[in-house]
C-alpha cells in the first residue's frame, strides 16, 4: 500500500517536521498467542513517548487499543525526532528481544524525510530494510488541486479530505470564523489510522491565509 | 501539540458550510444530478434502494453534508441534499462524520459488484481476499518478515484515483492489462487480483468495471533491469486512463541501509525526498 509515500510538503531545508511511525503484525500471524499482548505494549510505550506531544485524540486512540479488535496497524505522527529516537531506544532495551525470541513478526516503518529516518536508524542501531519512493502523479493530473492544497489533502492515506472542505476551511479562516488551528484539528478528526499531523497542518493552513 | 477538541467550534465551521454552499447552489454554482437524484427518489418511495442515499422525507437542506464528500458526489437539488449513486465511492466519510442533524444520511446491505466500492474505499472494511482493512495490502510494512521485494526487485505500486478524482475499474483494467502485454502480473495476494476474469489479458469480470472507488493499489514485481521499461509503460498509461494515478517503487536497501534508486532511475527522474522506510525490526521472523 501507498498510503502515507505520497505526502507533499515535507521539505530536506525544514528537517524533523514530521515522522510517521507505523507497526504492523502481517495479517497471517495476528492469531499466534500472546502476539495480542506485544501490540498492547507497543501502543502503550508509544503513549509513553508521545502523550503530551499529541493531540488529545491521537492519545485516546492508543488509549482504547486494548479494548479493542486486534490492530492491524498502529501509526502515529511525531514532530518531535528525538522522541522517535526515544521510543525505538526504549523498545530495544526489552520488548523488542523477548517478542524476537517468541517469534512475532511485528514491523516498524518510519515515513518521513528520508535523511531523517537514516539519522534515526543511526542513532537507535537499526538498519533500513527496504524503501517505498514516490515517483509522482500521472495521467489526468491537470484535474488535481493545488500544491499548496495536496499538502492537505494527502495527509490522509486513504483520501477521505475532500478538497471541497480544504476550500470551505480556507474561507472560514480567511473571514475569521476559524483558526488555522480549528481547521488542522477538523481535517485530522475523520482520520481512521491516526497519521494526520495537525501541527503541520496549522502551519500549512496559516501560510495559504497569511496567518503566519 | 496544541489543537484540542474541546477547543473547536465544529458546529459554528458546519454552519458556516452550509451557508456557503446554499449561495453557491444558489448562485447556480454547483452541478445538480438530477436524473440520479430523480432515480433515487423514486426508488426510495418504493424502499429499494441499492446504495447510500439521503431520506428526502427528513433531510432540511442544511448542506452540512455537501464539503465532507470526498467524491464531490453530494449536492442540493431544490431544498434537499441527494447523492449521485454513479458518483459515490461508499467510503462511509459523511456517515461516519456524524454531522446530520437530521439522521438523513442512509446507508444499506450493499449488493455485489457494488459493495466493491465501500471494500476499496472505506478504510474500514475488510478485503475478503486478503482479510486487509484499507486498499487490502500490506506492501513494503511487513517486508522484512515477508520478503516479498528482494534485492534485485523493484516493487511496482500503481494507486489509481488518489486524490481527488477516484477511478473506475475500467482504467484499472488498463493497467492490468499493460503489465500484462508486457510480462507481469499483478502478485498474488494483491485483492485486484481476485477480480481478474482472464489471465491472459489481466481483463476483469466485465460487471465490475463501472464500479467507482476513492482508490486502488496495484502491485507488480519486476526485475531491477527493467527500470526504463516501467518509466516506458507509465508514460504510456499516463495517455490512456481516465483519471490520475500515483508510481512508488519499493527498493531493498544495500548493505549500508541505502537506497539504490538514483543508480537505477538516473538522476532526472522525480522523487519525493520522504519516503517510507522499513527499518528492519522483524527480520528473520516469518
Amino acid at each position: 500500500m501507498t498510503h502515507t509515500s505520497q505526502r507533499r510538503g515535507l521539505d530536506p531545508s525544514r528537517p524533523g517536521e514530521e515522522l510517521i511511525v507505523l507497526a504492523i503484525t502481517p495479517s497471517a500471524t495476528r492469531s499466534r498467542e500472546g502476539i495480542r499482548e506485544a501490540v498492547n505494549e507497543l501502543a502503550a510505550k508509544m503513549l509513553e513517548h508521545g502523550r503530551d506531544h499529541w493531540p488529545q485524540w491521537t492519545v485516546d486512540r492508543l488509549a482504547a487499543i486494548p479494548n479493542g479488535s486486534f490492530p492491524g496497524t498502529l501509526a502515529v505522527a511525531f514532530t518531535d525526532v528525538k522522541r522517535v529516537e526515544n521510543l525505538l531506544n526504549d523498545l530495544k532495551q526489552e520488548w523488542l528481544p523477548r517478542n524476537r525470541e517468541k517469534g512475532y513478526p511485528i514491523s516498524i516503518v518510519l515515513t518521513g524525510l528520508t535523511d531523517d529516518a537514516h539519522t534515526i536508524c543511526e542513532k537507535t542501531g537499526f538498519k533500513e530494510n527496504t524503501y517505498l519512493h514516490s515517483l509522482g502523479f500521472f495521467g489526468r493530473t491537470e484535474g488535481l488541486p493545488s500544491e499548496d492544497e495536496m499538502c492537505l489533502i494527502t495527509m490522509c492515506g486513504h483520501g477521505l479530505i475532500a478538497r471541497n472542505r480544504i476550500k470551505d476551511l480556507l474561507g472560514s479562516i480567511r473571514s475569521g470564523e476559524l483558526t488555522p488551528e480549528q481547521s488542522a484539528a477538523d481535517i485530522a478528526l475523520p482520520c481512521t489510522c491516526g497519521i494526520g499531523n495537525e501541527e503541520r497542518a496549522r502551519k500549512t493552513f496559516a501560510r495559504l491565509t497569511n496567518r503566519e | 501539540m496544541s489543537g484540542s477538541h474541546d477547543e473547536i467550534s465544529r458546529r459554528c465551521f458546519l454552519d458556516q458550510t452550509a451557508k456557503t454552499w446554499l449561495m453557491m447552489w444558489s448562485a447556480g454554482a454547483l452541478p445538480v444530478p438530477v436524473s440520479a437524484i430523480h432515480r433515487a427518489q423514486e426508488q426510495e418511495s418504493s424502499g429499494d434502494i441499492p446504495y447510500r442515499y439521503i431520506d428526502q422525507s427528513t433531510c432540511i437542506g442544511c448542506g452540512r453534508c455537501i464539503p465532507l464528500c470526498p467524491m464531490s458526489a453530494i449536492s442540493l437539488s431544490g431544498d434537499k441534499s441527494s447523492i449521485d449513486p454513479s458518483e459515490c465511492a461508499e467510503c462511509g466519510t459523511c456517515t461516519r462524520a456524524e454531522i446530520c442533524p437530521a439522521d438523513a444520511i442512509t446507508a444499506v446491505q450493499l449488493g455485489w459488484p457494488r459493495s466493491l466500492r465501500e471494500t476499496f474505499s472505506n478504510p474500514l472494511a475488510v478485503h475478503e481476499s486478503t482479510g486487509i482493512t484499507g486498499r487490502g495490502t500490506e506492501g513494503i510494512k511487513s517486508n522484512d518478515s515477508q520478503n516479498r521485494y528482494r534485492r534485485g526487485d523493484i516493487g511496482v505500486f500503481i494507486e489509481l484515483g488518489r486524490p481527488v478524482l477516484g477511478a473506475r475499474f475500467t482504467d484499472v483494467e488498463r493497467v492490468v492489462k499493460k503489465f500484462k502485454s508486457n510480462g507481469y502480473d499483478v502478485i498474488p495476494n494483491n485483492p485486484i487480483t481476485a477480480l481478474i476474469a482472464d489471465r491472459n489479458t489481466g481483463a476483469l469480470s466485465s460487471e465490475v468495471l463501472n464500479e467507482k472507488i476513492i482508490s486502488c493499489v496495484l502491485e507488480f514485481v519486476i526485475p531491477n533491469t527493467a527500470a526504463d521499461q516501467l518509466m516506458q509503460m507509465v508514460h504510456e498509461l499516463s495517455r490512456e486512463v481516465d483519471t490520475v494515478f500515483s508510481l512508488s517503487v519499493a527498493l531493498r536497501a544495500d548493505e549500508s541501509g541505502r537506497s539504490n534508486f538514483r543508480d537505477l532511475f538516473g538522476p532526472d527522474v522525480f522523487c519525493l525526498p520522504n519516503a517510507k522506510v522499513n527499518i528492519g525490526m522483524a527480520e528473520n521472523i516469518a
